[in-house]
């Protein structure tokens, strides 16, 4: 059987007349962490974007755990989306009304896990991300920083099979920001969890298994297809 | 100067300045003997550090050595004197020149070297939690240092078609450059 989590297959996509991506393949394993890097508008987020089923590609198919996922409805696209994926945006993307553990509480909750349970998940996930004594602070009371670890914490809280991060440490100094590299590696290691991590910084680059490089919207270089043997070594967990 | 800072930690003999060295500083470029030996007979002639005796049971080589209040001015002045800072550039920089030169393919060989780079930086990455706070701060500088030339290959490779006929003019035969 095999063990891809996710697939893009020839994928295409255009904002009006300039194509931004263009016949784009990726496929990625169970326990995986995939950089795909490229300078700006090379098309990184757009090819996370049509993976995460937020886009639809002009042509091309998006497979999430052996189904055809891109033809979905839009309702059955979010079902899956919130069981199954987790996504990390650039800047945050919490709901500014909640605390931050009941953000991070959030996917749990949609999933009708209790909320003692839910609660205590996310206090593990906090902890993690060196954010838990932020837990019952609202939004306007936490830095950019500390609001991106807890979305962060939001994306794996749930362990979904599949995560997908939008330069996810640029807000971050490179303390901080290894916190949250510690916690992807952590979920792929021990959870099984693919990351497909879209970054600019070789340095965070260099926590995944391997790399894509995207220029003008096709891949140039790295690797598309996951390895046949097992996977690389990932980089140790923290003790 | 580094046997010189490792003397102020207070007298020793060559051999164990050696094993300190290399634990400390070593990375894969331990210290010969040798180099040890003449570096503590120079400090000694210039006033920077004294022989202070011999190890008990030891020969010639288990003579202690201390270093001086001169040597101690000279080490903090060291320390705190940065050396001229040279901007000279790395092999890959001298190999993409040589290649748009000669009319190669000058992305090849960024792609290369991006390639090694990045194996040798995910090495580093993954060994992060691997010896001891020395060990790590070597890793961070190498990283630091990698992901300089990482940023300026990425550089290079975006403003490569627009710069390749200008290298070609420079200093080609018939030029003043």
């Amino acid at each position: 059987m095999s063990d891809l989590v996710l697939e893009g297959r020839r994928l295409r996509h255009s904002f009006g007349r300039t194509r931004v991506l263009d016949d784009v393949d990726l496929a990625v394993r169970a326990g995986e962490i995939v950089a795909v890097m490229g300078p700006s508008g090379s098309g990184k987020s757009t090819l996370l974007h049509l993976l995460a089923g937020l886009l639809r590609p002009d042509a091309g198919e998006v497979w999430l755990a052996g189904e055809r996922f891109d033809t979905l409805s839009e309702r059955r696209r979010s079902e899956r989306r919130l069981a199954e994926l987790g996504f990390v945006f650039q800047f945050g993307d919490l709901v500014p009304e909640l605390t931050v553990e009941e953000n991070v509480e959030l996917p749990l909750r949609l999933m009708g896990v209790h909320a003692r349970a839910a609660r205590a998940r996310a206090s593990v996930m906090l902890e993690r991300l060196g954010v838990v004594e932020h837990a019952s602070k609202r939004l306007g009371e936490v830095s950019g920083g500390q609001a991106q670890r807890a979305a962060v914490a939001r994306a794996l809280v749930h362990t979904p099979p599949v995560i997908l991060a939008d330069e996810p440490t640029g807000a971050l100094d490179t303390t901080t920001g290894e916190l949250v590299l510690e916690a992807f590696v952590h979920a792929a290691r021990e959870q099984g969890t693919a990351v497909v991590l879209v970054t600019h910084e070789l340095r965070v680059a260099s926590w995944a298994t391997r790399d894509v490089l995207l220029r003008d919207g096709r891949i140039v270089g790295g690797s598309a297809a996951p390895s046949s043997g097992p996977s690389e070594p990932l980089a140790e967990v923290a003790p | 100067m580094a046997l010189l800072a490792l003397l102020d930690e207070g007298p020793t003999h060559g051999f164990d300045l050696k094993r300190r060295y290399d634990a400390l500083l070593g990375h894969e470029r331990e210290l010969k003997y040798g180099q040890v030996y003449s570096t503590l007979q120079r400090l000694e002639r210039d006033g920077l550090a004294a022989g202070v005796g011999i190890e008990a049971g030891g020969g010639a080589d288990r003579k202690l050595y201390a270093i001086t209040a001169q040597g101690v001015t000279e080490l903090d002045q060291w320390l705190t004197t940065p050396d001229p800072v040279s901007g000279r550039p790395a092999e890959v920089f001298t190999r993409v020149v040589l290649a748009l030169v000669s009319g190669r393919d000058a992305d090849q060989v960024l792609e290369a070297h991006r390639r090694a780079f990045l194996d040798r930086m995910r090495v580093l990455t993954a060994r992060r939690h691997a010896g001891d706070v020395v060990d790590r701060l070597a890793g961070d500088y190498e990283v630091a240092h990698l992901d300089a030339d990482l940023r300026w290959i990425e550089l290079a490779s975006v403003r490569l078609k627009d710069i390749a006929e200008k290298v070609r003019a420079t200093g080609s035969k018939g030029t003043d450059a």
